[in-house]
């Protein structure tokens, strides 16, 4: 049950990342059936939200239209 | 002959998978989405996903090793319990246990706008050590790791 409500998040996430970053550009989003339950500017600020839900229900990704490089 | 195939999403470029990541001795349990990163010796958690799992990361012991990446200088922590992670298919599920696992965390030194950009982008981490007992393959859309005979 676990990973299917991990896979419906990720895979709204997917479909959706192209109208998200339109809508929620640099911010921090917590995603929960299938919609945005919260946005925040910082990452202290949505821990708010999240300590509400619980966090296997959950998403919690920050949002950029801009590419970032990234190494690893 | 069946094999054990585990598959993930790519988004915004990030080839993912979703692991069951448990520390008994917390009390934890918590579906977490891993970058696939075959460049990386070991796997981490990032403080964030720590902090999501309510574990206090700061009565972690640190790690002797630290690391460097996107943002800067990271100090490691480590939990030093029994972790075990969870891969699950519609028909198969492996698990792998770990001794220890490390943390990412950053210095208590920064703070402010520098603190906010490094939870920002550091992702939580599956590397060579666990990724060795897979075939990684990496899709436009999909990742799939396949568990070695």
């Amino acid at each position: 049950m676990l990973f299917e409500i991990s896979r419906r998040n990720a895979e709204w996430l997917k479909e959706n990342y192209d109208r998200l970053k339109k809508e929620y550009d640099t911010r921090w989003v917590v995603i929960q059936d299938s919609k945005v339950v919260k946005s925040a500017s910082t990452f202290d600020e949505i821990m708010g939200t999240v300590r509400k839900h619980d966090p296997n229900r959950i998403l919690v990704e920050y949002i950029q239209s801009e590419p970032v490089a990234m190494f690893f | 002959m069946s094999e054990f195939k585990f598959k993930g999403l790519v988004i915004n470029r990030q080839p993912r998978i979703s692991v069951l990541f448990e520390v008994k001795a917390y009390n934890v349990g918590k579906i977490v989405d891993f970058l696939v990163d075959t460049g990386a010796f070991f796997s981490a958690i990032t403080e964030k996903e720590a902090t999501i799992m309510n574990i206090n990361c700061s009565s972690l012991p640190y790690s002797k090793h630290e690391a460097v990446g996107f943002g800067g200088l990271f100090r490691n922590r480590m939990i030093n319990r029994e972790v075990v992670l969870t891969f699950k298919s519609d028909k198969d599920e492996y698990k792998v246990k770990c001794g220890s696992f490390l943390v990412t965390c950053i210095p208590p030194n920064v703070g402010g706008e520098e603190r906010e950009k490094m939870i920002r982008y550091t992702p939580n981490v599956l590397g060579m050590d666990i990724l060795r007992r897979f075939r990684t393959c990496v899709e436009e859309n999909q990742v799939e790791l396949t568990l070695k005979e």
